[in-house]
């Protein structure tokens, strides 16, 4: 069975045609690669390899060192609790325990029906607005438990809509 | 005509448009940080183009960046009639029409909302100035950010831009270099090294060519200046790095700068774009011998690449791991060249110091530490925002003039400074003054400018767990005592939190903190125990109570507290228990006592099964607030029994 968006459908190479070949610009590769298909499917890291005439181990050592990159494809939604200081001292471990209880998933992890990733964020420089949670694209400020639960039963139940 | 007789030209040009819209009627300046996106600034604008369009009035609207007053987000200021803007916060669409149709069509000027005069005031409208979060501060950094369009290269010349590179052109690299070493300017960064000496190492060392390196990587949790100066102002930050570049001698200049900000890097392309096509990077610049030009790097998300040699080794495209100094990178860096790297702070600073001069910027700060500082105030406070403030001025202010003080009722702890690298400071150091050194006295670091405030309801131990949990696993590997020794700590103060700590735990915290600050290679690994080490220096109490009493004053560490709900306030509503995700939470037999002849019955939590995410306390009624945490557990018998007790009586 061939999984849509797991073949390389040239967009890599013209990724890589738009950067060049040097080393200096893998980096820049691997972020426009994961912009357009939300991780670095491996097809893309083989192709990457032989472009830039060098091994898969060599682009795995630096991909695996910065946390920016992912190997797996994430979910329809994704929600971003953010861990910074301004956060964490008002509550954010509260919220991100909430989630994750909920969704039965620890951060970095998708919902076992592909809907739903978690991941927990360093800051994302709101802190006055703290604690904040992003859903998709959309930035929650000053975030309560009661507000978090209320959010999640929506997107909970936004997929079972969507299952139907 | 040469193309500094055109620039010039275009200076004027812009100055006359400045004049113009200050002169016109009807603007609305509107503040489109990525703070105030947040805040909901989208949906003001909704309203403000609904207004325009159902009112057919001729408006013009201008984005500008964050005045720093992030607590009153969203933010607009309105300019009519001939006065100056007028600041309103707290806004939300509803609150529009009421404002504009005011202010535009009978001139009255809400009270509500009001914030201050972005000016002088008038009819009894108090100035911006005097507002208690802007008085103390003093603003060269942050002097245009929400005040100009930050994408109108127009706005940043007619604010003065770009005079301070015409100065420099016609000066020698090595007089801007003395200049900035007189002004005393140190590197905004965290560390404080002079910004003129390090210049003066990049310049006399041998390289065919050499580079400059902007640090926008900002990766300190809880800290948001330079986004903010990214986003408000980028043509300072351009105009200081081609100074630099001029002293230096570099002809290329990397801005590394966090994925995580994308309005920042997209506001750095369009004015690195727009300065290109102004003559003002590329080849010649105004018409002189200075070839320069920016490209930007965006970060993959890697706190240690705030390291000057982890972020070369980032550019280059490998992993971002610090490299032995010497050889500094001012001797060999980028590709084996000389290197320069300035903070985002640093090089927006430089504008000015060319302009007004060395004395103007030394008479400002303390004897070892001139300027200002830009702090990003945020936690347990009440005006949470960023703030510029001279050096010298005592934590006191900042935090109780300018911050309000804690918000609540509630009393303060510590004040945490330097991010993950810096430290917490109690109450009694609080009329110290800023500066580099003081701070490190003190056991903390000034760092790029996180100041996060606590209160009571926040544990020591519990951040100095946060603060090493994020050390340890941000560290690169590459030395043992900075990935096992933070490692080692982590799991002692994991084991204090959860109330198995041992009495000898506080005695090998310090040795361990010891050998990783002296073991490790980069400032990652050195400072990395600066939270354990100030938090034990200054709150020592509450790491032996954890350890010794089983107890977290704070109430916030999970395996030390309980949830109970106090059977003689309960009414028996049930609206916990719905609430509770892990039905926690269930109906006794016990009949209700606080509501008479209530037929219902009081609740109870069982702690087995309670996970501690305190939904049920935010649920239960304000008026009823039946439920509460107790630390230590011990003593959880006794207060339900009392609570029992004191109701059937």
């Amino acid at each position: 069975m061939e999984i849509p968006g797991e073949t390389d459908d040239g967009k890599v190479l013209s990724i890589i045609e738009a950067h060049g070949t040097d080393l200096k610009n893998l980096i820049p590769i691997l972020q426009a690669v994961q912009e357009e298909y939300g991780y670095l499917p491996s097809f893309a890291i083989s192709t990457i390899a032989g472009r830039l005439q060098i091994s898969e181990d060599v682009i795995f050592g630096v991909a695996t060192f910065y946390t920016h990159f992912k190997f797996t494809k994430p979910g329809k939604h994704t929600i971003k609790a953010c861990l910074g200081t301004a956060c964490y001292v008002k509550g954010a471990e509260n919220l991100l325990e909430l989630i994750k209880d909920k969704l039965g998933i620890e951060p970095g992890q998708t919902t076992q029906n592909g809907e739903i990733t978690l991941e927990r964020v360093a800051c994302l420089g709101c802190c006055a607005l703290a604690p904040t949670i992003v859903i998709d694209e959309e930035v929650y400020g000053k975030v309560t438990t009661n507000m978090l639960s209320t959010l999640l039963d929506e997107i909970v139940a936004d997929k079972d809509r969507g299952d139907l | 005509m040469s193309q500094m007789d055109e620039f010039r030209e275009m200076r004027s040009l812009a100055l006359s448009e400045w004049e113009s819209l200050k002169q016109m009627d009807r603007v609305i300046y509107i503040g489109a940080a990525s703070c105030g996106h947040a805040a909901g600034i989208v949906k003001i604008i909704e309203s403000i183009d609904r207004y325009i369009v159902d009112r057919e009035m001729n408006i013009t609207k201008v984005e500008v960046g964050c005045f720093g007053m992030c607590k009153y987000e969203p933010m607009i200021y309105v300019q009519s009639h001939g006065n100056p803007p007028v600041i309103y916060g707290n806004l939300t669409p509803d609150d529009v029409e009421g404002l504009l149709d005011g202010i535009f069509n009978r001139g009255e000027y809400p009270k509500r909302n009001f914030l201050g005069v972005l000016g002088e005031g008038f009819d009894g409208l108090g100035s911006i100035d005097d507002h208690p979060m802007i008085r103390l501060q003093k603003r060269i950094i942050l002097e245009n950010v929400g005040q100009i369009d930050p994408m109108d290269i127009t706005h940043y010349l007619a604010r003065g831009g770009f005079q301070a590179l015409e100065k420099v052109l016609s000066s020698s690299p090595q007089d801007v270099i003395d200049e900035v070493k007189r002004s005393g300017l140190r590197g905004r960064g965290g560390a404080g090294f002079p910004t003129g000496m390090k210049w003066q190492f990049c310049r006399d060392a041998k390289g065919d060519r050499k580079y400059l390196i902007c640090n926008a990587d900002e990766g300190d949790p809880g800290a948001f200046m330079d986004r903010s100066v990214l986003e408000g102002d980028p043509f300072r930050l351009i105009e200081g790095m081609i100074i630099a570049a001029y002293a230096i001698g570099a002809d290329t200049g990397y801005i590394y700068i966090r994925k995580e900000y994308p309005l920042a890097i997209l506001r750095l392309h369009v004015a690195i774009r727009e300065a290109r096509s102004r003559g003002l990077l590329g080849k010649n610049i105004l018409g002189s011998d200075l070839e320069f030009d920016i490209e930007i790097m965006e970060g993959a998300g890697a706190f240690v690449c705030g390291e000057e040699t982890a972020l070369i080794a980032s550019i280059m495209g490998e992993r971002g791991m610090p490299h032995p100094r010497p050889p500094y990178p001012a001797q060999q860096g980028l590709w084996g060249y000389p290197t320069n790297i300035n903070n985002v702070k640093t090089l927006s600073t430089v504008p000015a110091i060319v302009n007004r001069g060395a004395e103007w910027y030394s008479s400002i700060g303390t004897e070892g530490t001139k300027g200002t500082a830009v702090f990003a105030l945020t936690g347990k406070i009440g005006n949470s925002g960023l703030v510029e403030v001279p050096m010298g001025i005592s934590l006191r202010k900042i935090i109780f003039d300018i911050g309000g003080g804690i918000p609540n009722g509630k009393k303060f702890k510590a004040v945490q400074t330097g991010g993950p690298s810096g430290g917490c400071l109690p109450e009694s150091a609080l009329d110290r003054e800023v500066d580099f050194e003081s701070l490190k006295e003190a056991g903390t670091i000034m760092g790029s400018g996180g100041m996060i405030v606590m209160d009571e309801d926040t544990c020591m131990v519990d951040v100095a767990h946060y603060f090493l949990s994020f050390t340890q696993e941000e560290s690169c590997g590459k030395c043992s005592p900075c990935r096992i020794g933070t490692k080692q700590m982590l799991d002692i103060l994991t084991r204090i939190k959860e109330g198995k700590g041992r009495e000898e735990d506080i005695e090998e915290l310090s040795t361990l903190a010891w050998t990783v600050q002296n073991g490790s290679l980069c400032a990652l690994g050195q400072t990395a125990p600066n939270p354990v080490l100030t938090t034990l220096r200054y709150f020592r109490e509450e790491f032996e109570e954890h350890i010794i009493e089983k107890k977290c004053r704070a109430k916030v560490c999970k395996s030390l507290i309980q949830y109970v709900i106090d059977h003689s306030a309960c009414i028996g509503c049930g609206a916990c228990e719905r609430r509770c995700p892990t039905h926690a939470i269930s109906e006794t037999g016990i009949p209700v006592t606080s509501v008479k002849g209530s037929s219902k019955k009081v609740r109870n939590i069982d702690p087995a099964i309670c996970i501690r995410c305190g939904l049920c306390i935010e649920t239960c009624p304000p008026t009823v607030k039946a439920i509460s945490r107790i630390s230590p557990v011990a003593g959880r018998i006794e207060a339900q029994e009392a609570s029992v007790g004191g109701g059937s009586s």
